[in-house]
């Protein structure tokens, strides 16, 4: 314990020096704002603010492009509570009720407890990474594709939950996301598998561009198609902060999404995007009245936003005591680590004291930048919700395209938010929620990768799955843990859940909630 | 905002009477394409080299990444740009050596559609096993991974990445067939290898030199004639006795081939002039990379080395039965 | 696909939607399992041992086809919610924006692509006022100009005029 606050003496003293305090606020104000902006993400910023780094000392440019990094994750909840648009893969929970509270005139509200959530769990984050980082890093190292696979599959049926309408409706778009993850090269025989011979779907779809397209683009469309509807958001701008009731009703999700978030951004392979959606579907089966989520809930915002941003944080953990970039942002840092002469791995924490601590203690001041720099912003964002639609959703609209095409400079990806806002229109339509498929989507690529290489590895034979145990030792004795298949276990027991109240309630409302 | 605007008016009017002087090349930014994602062991030599390109030539080198298919969207761009000197990319191995092997529809011919400017800097690769791998050496290795090929799992990142095809390369040199296991990206490979659940792979030094000397993972060989600074203990492939294993993931600058000669002669003089930068050098080096002599970075150099690159790619692969697309 | 009644779409009431939009849903469904089938063409399935990729799709392909099944029988017995209308106007201009974006980018740079795209989206709302929009644009792309191209220093052409301007 004394050897943490030393430590964290010895990070803060670097961290509070002029220089790396002004790093470190200039990182968090780019990324709330590349946050903020629809299709711009923190990779294309932090390659792009590389070279400029190049005259700082490590520790003062990893400071600013770690504020980039969480800073956008702040920022990227606005765009997913005020426009409907989540920029990231971890923000499309925000979507669900932060744009319904929005459209309540609660905006502001939401922002804030966004904003107040992340703070918090960031602040926990923080202080878990320098207390437990070394030690947690091992559980990055049970994880095999085995328990990988086994946890895909719990997100999926999560994604079940998730739902508020037709249960059917949600299981056929989990199900079609998975279907779309699989367009692309195989990795494993590198064939080329449903791109219709075209070459820019070689790489399978991108994430921004079918989330743009079925969410913002399509919602979009929604709005003009019912006039009378689109403009009250404006009407109504209502409390700019949470209240006490907010704060209370927040309290205990923050907490828990704090603790579901922060275990899963230690798991390498980009266990942090499951963090956000762990946390909502608890939060909704926990809730006395699950029927409030997806109605502008705030639990729906506060668990899940500090699960997103305690998840930022911890994804720091593999990077920086292993060596081993958790998903492309980190892998970007590794890049940033490297052009400065440090190589990223288990040795940078002795031989970089200075660096690794120094890095941890600006997290948390970090944090507490972005609290101050998004409160006065929310009267500004909510203003903007002041814009007439009119002119409002033309602008939404070439900011979506500046920030898909700065993303790989291809024009393809442009018009592909158009024909996948066409597709999110026509399900929207038909009843069909995007939601769910944005999930099946994500998770699925992993899911099939590491059933792939779990099968291969155990020549075939699928009850590895069950069997395959973890060794480790308790009471002095060695034991192996099913961590796989408990796994699966829970994801059954969830699935049966929700299942169940649907069922008894009789033929007629068999498939919906 | 009405200063805004007068500003961008007059900034407009400014660089419209730059374009106008028509003055020596190069007279606006240059573009140099990454065919990966930023932060690559290929970016980073891009941008370490860029930089230093950019002050000789006066103008900025501005790096696009265009990632895609292995690299060869981005090469596909370049290769059909106008060749005005200022559209460069970098390439390297994949792009220029594996990629005719791996994909039948490529769209550019490595050899033929380029204006070669010169070598950048090679990455050396590297044998690696889990660190309870039984072999003590890179004989010990050749010998148990003949006798156990059916056990064994190689891991690398994916059809076409550097892993796979040094892999695949060091296969064949072996004879044997061992079950690959594909990742997404060397590091989730590298996490299985730590945690033992692949027995062995082949990666850039760069990716893997910070566990070697962790001692997380273990060390067998580098395919270089020479040692690393980075790994002094590692040996090499000739002194540890597979001398036909020899490869490294190079990178190096190309122009589009209808690119005026004098155009490319300046390119040509920017590089070798950051390749002999100090700081520069020192950049690269800790990178793990190995800077390329005087007469290795040529431009005829490369043209070579690229028809032999591809030479020896194609079949390896082929034999493999690896292709994409 | 567009259906005859002439019901505003109004929010619809979320919960349960059966009758032909669920019919309709179900025909969707199986529509994209059906293309997928088609794409997938003989891609081998390959064994449990090693699975070749077409394996994964293709189960997948045949579960949302008995999804769409499923959808179509209660689609069939229950009555529900007719489909709602679908516009023209607002899809055929904001597609087009989008579109006239992607189309000049690469050639004319953002100076152009921006107005374009953010005067023709205008377009599909019928309270978009040409002048208004126009003088709006004008503004917006100077403000993404300075922002993304200066302020973030993303790398994107800004106005491009063939031997004449590039910058």
């Amino acid at each position: 314990m004394s050897d943490m606050f030393s430590n964290l003496g010895l990070g803060l003293s670097v961290a509070l020096s002029l220089q790396n305090l002004a790093l470190c606020f200039l990182g968090c104000l780019v990324g709330t704002l590349i946050g903020v902006l629809p299709g711009v993400g923190p990779i294309a910023t932090i390659a792009i603010l590389l070279p400029i780094t190049f005259g700082l000392d490590p520790t003062g440019a990893l400071i600013m492009l770690a504020g980039i990094y969480y800073g956008a994750q702040y920022g990227g909840s606005t765009t997913a509570i005020l426009v409907n648009l989540p920029g990231e893969a971890t923000s499309v929970v925000t979507v669900l009720d932060g744009y319904q509270m929005a459209r309540q005139g609660r905006a502001g509200v939401a922002l804030g407890i966004a904003a107040l959530g992340s703070f918090f769990a960031g602040c926990v984050a923080t202080v878990a990474i320098a207390a437990l980082g070394a030690p947690l890093t091992r559980l990055a190292l049970v994880f095999g594709p085995h328990e990988y696979f086994s946890l895909m599959v719990m997100g999926l049926i999560f994604a079940v939950v998730l739902a508020r309408g037709s249960i059917l409706k949600a299981i056929a778009m989990i199900l079609a996301g998975v279907l779309l993850s699989t367009i692309g090269t195989d990795l494993e025989t590198g064939e080329s598998r449903m791109t219709f011979g075209l070459d820019f779907l070689a790489d399978g779809i991108d994430f921004a561009v079918l989330a743009m397209g079925v969410f913002g683009i399509a919602e979009i469309l929604r709005n003009l198609d019912t006039p009378e509807t689109r403009d009250v958001v404006r009407a109504k701008i209502g409390r700019l902060l949470p209240d006490r009731d907010d704060l209370r009703q927040s309290a205990m999700p923050i907490l828990r999404g704090t603790v579901v978030g922060g275990a899963l951004g230690i798991l390498p392979g980009n266990g942090a995007v499951l963090g956000p959606f762990a946390s909502y579907t608890m939060e909704k089966k926990l809730a006395k009245d699950p029927r409030r989520f997806g109605r502008g809930a705030i639990e729906g915002v506060a668990g899940p936003e500090a699960a997103n941003n305690a998840g930022a944080q911890t994804s720091f953990i593999p990077l920086l005591t292993l060596g081993i970039p958790p998903n492309a942002v980190m892998a970007l840092m590794v890049g940033a680590m490297t052009i400065h002469g440090i190589i990223p791995g288990p040795q940078v924490m002795t031989k970089n004291p200075n660096l690794f601590w120094g890095m941890i203690a600006s997290m948390w001041i970090g944090n507490l930048m972005l609290l101050i720099i998004n409160l006065p912003l929310i009267g500004l964002w909510v203003k903007l919700l002041q814009v007439p639609y009119r002119l409002l959703f033309p602008s939404i609209l070439m900011f979506c395209c500046i920030g898909i095409y700065s993303i790989n400079s291809q024009p393809i990806d442009v018009m592909f938010i158009a024909f996948f806002g066409l597709v999110g229109y026509t399900l929207l339509k038909f009843g069909f929620e995007p939601a769910p498929m944005l999930l099946g989507f994500v998770l699925g690529r992993l899911m099939e990768e590491n059933l792939r290489r779990a099968l291969i590895i155990a020549r075939g034979d699928a009850s590895t799955f069950l069997t395959r145990t973890i060794d480790t030792t308790a009471f002095g004795q060695p034991i192996g843990i099913p961590l796989s298949g408990i796994l699966l276990g829970i994801a059954v027991t969830l699935l049966v859940i929700a299942l169940l109240p649907s069922v008894r309630k009789g033929r007629d409302e068999v498939f919906t909630e | 905002m009405k200063k805004l605007l007068v500003g961008m008016v007059a900034a407009l009017g400014l660089s419209t009477g730059a374009a106008q002087a028509q003055g020596a090349y190069p007279a606006r930014p240059i573009t140099m394409i990454v065919p990966f994602a930023a932060g690559g062991p290929t970016d980073v030599v891009a941008r370490i080299v860029g930089e230093h390109m950019s002050r000789t030539l006066g103008q900025q080198i501005v790096v696009e990444n265009v990632a895609g298919a292995g690299g060869t969207t981005g090469i596909t761009r370049g290769a059909q740009a106008q060749g005005d000197g200022y559209t460069i990319m970098m390439g390297h191995m994949g792009t220029h050596g594996a990629a005719p092997a791996l994909y039948p529809n490529l769209r550019y011919d490595p050899a033929k559609d380029f204006a070669p400017i010169g070598l950048a800097a090679g990455t050396p690769i590297i044998i690696v096993a889990k660190k309870d791998f039984p072999p003590a050496d890179l004989k010990g290795f050749v010998e148990y991974s003949k006798a156990n090929a059916a056990k064994l799992n190689g891991a690398h990142a994916g059809v076409g990445s550097v892993s796979h095809s040094t892999g695949v390369l060091l296969n064949s040199i072996l004879g044997i067939k061992p079950t690959l296991v594909a990742y997404r990206g060397t590091g989730p490979a590298l996490n299985d290898l730590m945690a033992g659940t692949v027995d062995f792979m082949t990666d850039q030094i760069v990716n893997v030199a910070p566990q070697i000397q962790a001692g997380t993972i273990k060390a067998y060989a580098i395919a270089t004639p020479e040692r690393s600074p980075a790994l002094p203990d590692v040996p090499t492939t000739k002194e540890a006795g597979l001398p036909n294993y020899e490869v490294s993931a190079w990178n190096a600058i190309f122009a589009p081939k209808s690119t005026p000669k004098e155009v490319t002669a300046k390119l040509v003089d920017a590089l070798d002039k950051a390749l002999d930068d100090e700081n520069t050098r020192k950049r690269l080096v800790e990178l793990g990379g190995v800077i390329p002599s005087k007469t290795e970075r040529t431009p005829d150099a490369l043209q070579k080395l690229v028809e032999s690159e591809v030479a020896r790619w194609t079949p390896v692969l082929k034999e493999a039965g690896a292709t994409a697309q | 696909m567009a259906s005859d009644d002439n019901t505003i779409s109004v929010e619809t009431p979320r919960g349960p939607v059966r009758g032909p939009q669920t019919l309709a849903a179900g025909l969707v469904m199986l529509a994209l399992a059906g293309i997928a089938l088609w794409a997938l063409g003989g891609l081998s399935s390959g064994t449990a041992r090693s699975m070749g990729p077409g394996m994964m799709p293709r189960g997948l392909a045949y579960m949302v086809a008995a999804c769409g099944v499923l959808l179509l029988v209660f689609g069939i017995i229950r009555q529900s919610d007719p489909i709602e209308r679908f516009s023209i106007r607002s899809p055929f201009f904001v597609l087009t924006g989008i579109l006239a974006f992607a189309l000049t980018i690469r050639v004319f740079g953002l100076a152009v692509a921006g107005p374009l795209c953010l005067i023709i989206g205008g377009l599909a709302t019928p309270d978009a006022r040409i002048k208004e929009l126009v003088i709006f644009a004008a503004i917006m792309t100077g403000v993404c100009i300075a922002l993304f191209r200066y302020a973030l220093n993303l790398p994107m052409p800004i106005l491009i005029i063939p031997n004449v301007i590039y910058i």
